[in-house]
């Protein structure tokens, strides 16, 4: 399989604060990939980079073979952990702009997942919980048939039944093929879905690794994640 | 791509500035109702109620024009907007032409208001709206055919549409730069400065090359002329300074390429 994400010295300042220091790494398609690391790790700002929503940065980043723009928005699908739905919008406002923008929506199947999540199509946007708006904002996402779905922090902030839920969306939605990119700082809840980790801590990648060289070694990633902070809070 | 974002900014500006327009509508039926069935307190009442909502429609829609840039751009709406498969420019262009087609809405529903609270007023008080007309149109009395009345009216229009299209420019430019990573802490205060400084920056020049530049477009009783003399030198014309013009025209152009390259590389999105 050809590489789906390739990023080469890949540096991120705010000012004098550098988040991303000469990041390198690269992934194959077609697997779930963790991005692991702790609050303020710079997992955000690489996820930014990668969906084209940060551009000064240094280095070369690949979604692909192309530089994050217009291209690799079309085959990206993006949860931002903000809700990014403007007021006005009811459900199904959401839905046709979605299938407005974007070729690989299934406008379909959008409409049917809003009947199983139980959200009423003409519900305006503003009068919902933030439970029923981060449900919507994942089936938007999950209703595309993207390349490569980028997914930050999706379990942040919800209860263990609802991280269940949106696990379960995420894996039987999915298309064969496609990259799920998982940012998290909960990881017991989600080291079973993984393929490959990737831990980064203090701008610098710390662990890339397939989740079976991990466990072979007796590890579960909970347990290297641990050891690898540890570690990462001691040293400069 | 162009299209369907102009339709999306027509759905999502409707529900903020479409309201005003409900409201005048439902002025403008109870003042004819009143008038029908002559309740003049009624007909008072609803005539306030209309021209506060002419004054409103020009307000609020500079208002939504402000905010709904903002907020689609660098609040938490950005996340949507930056991450759909078009350019900086096409999010642009489609903000500017519908703010565009806005504000020119809310300058001829006004000047609509005004005009017909004149003729109902006059209506009301049992005058001839025939001779209200006569004596508004009285102000082209000076052109000499229909036909330069048509051309002075189609040259203001221009100029009205350049002055929106300015304006536009100015206000995205001051709220892009605002929400520079750099200038982002001094919030809305730094909008408001940028836009400030930048509208007279170029009101000032604008003025200035309009005066003092041998290039003018006058209205005169014989017609429309092209002029190689300075307006300063035909004051008593109606003499348009084109230098200044072709000045704001250039600097909204440079204002927007700026703002499309802050959008690209400089903004923090909230």
């Amino acid at each position: 399989m050809s590489e789906i994400i390739s990023v080469n010295n890949l540096s991120k300042s705010y000012g004098s604060h550098q988040v991303l220091k000469n990041v390198s790494f690269s992934f194959e398609g077609g697997q779930i990939i963790g991005l692991l690391g702790p609050n303020g790790s710079g997992k955000t700002s690489l996820l930014k980079i990668l969906t084209g929503l940060i551009h000064d940065y240094s280095g070369e980043v690949l979604i692909e073979g192309d530089a994050p723009g217009v291209v690799t928005k079309a085959k990206v699908a993006y949860l931002p952990e903000k809700t990014y739905l403007a007021d006005w919008m009811r459900c199904k406002d959401a839905i046709e702009f979605m299938a407005d923008f974007y070729k690989d929506f299934n406008k379909e199947k959008a409409y049917k997942m809003l009947d199983i999540f139980q959200l009423p199509p003409k519900q305006k946007i503003k009068t919902m919980s933030k439970g029923m708006q981060e449900k919507l904002q994942l089936l938007l996402v999950m209703c595309r048939n993207a390349r490569l779905y980028v997914l930050d922090e999706p379990l942040g902030g919800v209860d263990p039944a609802a991280r269940a839920f949106i696990l379960d969306t995420i894996m039987k939605n999915h298309p064969e093929g496609s990259t799920i990119l998982i940012s998290t700082h909960l990881i017991y809840d989600v080291e079973k879905i993984f393929n490959s980790v990737l831990m980064i801590g203090r701008g610098q990648v710390l662990v890339k690794a397939k989740v079976d060289d991990i466990t072979a070694s007796g590890r579960t990633i909970e347990d290297l994640f641990k050891e690898v902070f540890a570690n990462a809070w001691q040293v400069d | 791509m162009l299209g369907k974002l102009i339709k999306n900014e027509f759905k999502a500006n409707i529900h903020t500035i479409g309201m005003i327009y409900v409201v005048a509508a439902a002025a403008i039926l109870v003042m004819m109702a009143a008038f029908i069935v002559k309740i003049t307190w009624l007909s008072a009442l609803a005539t306030i109620v209309l021209a506060a909502t002419g004054v409103l429609a020009v307000v609020m829609t500079f208002v939504s024009v402000v905010s709904n840039f903002k907020k689609t751009l660098f609040g938490g709406q950005g996340y949507l907007s930056f991450t759909l498969p078009v350019t900086s420019g096409q999010l642009l262009a489609a903000k500017t032409i519908t703010s565009f087609c806005w504000m020119l809405l809310s300058y001829a529903v006004a000047i609509g208001i005004f005009v017909g609270i004149y003729l109902y007023a006059t209506a009301m008080i049992g005058e001839d709206i025939k001779f209200a007309i006569q004596m508004m149109l009285s102000m082209f009395e000076g052109m000499p055919s229909g036909d330069t009345v048509k051309l002075a009216v189609a040259f203001i229009a221009l100029i009205i549409f350049i002055r929106i299209v300015v304006l536009i420019a100015q206000l995205y430019f001051a709220i892009t730069i605002a929400n520079t990573r750099v200038m982002q802490k001094l919030g809305g205060f730094a909008a408001v400065v940028v836009f400030f400084a930048v509208f007279i920056v170029m009101q000032v020049i604008g003025v200035l090359l309009a005066q003092y530049v041998p290039l003018s477009i006058v209205l005169t009783s014989e017609g429309i002329f092209y002029s190689t003399q300075s307006t300063m030198a035909d004051p008593l014309g109606l003499s348009f300074g084109l230098a200044g013009t072709i000045f704001n025209v250039a600097g909204a152009a440079l204002l927007f390429v700026a703002t499309a390259k802050l959008m690209n590389s400089k903004v923090n999105i909230k």
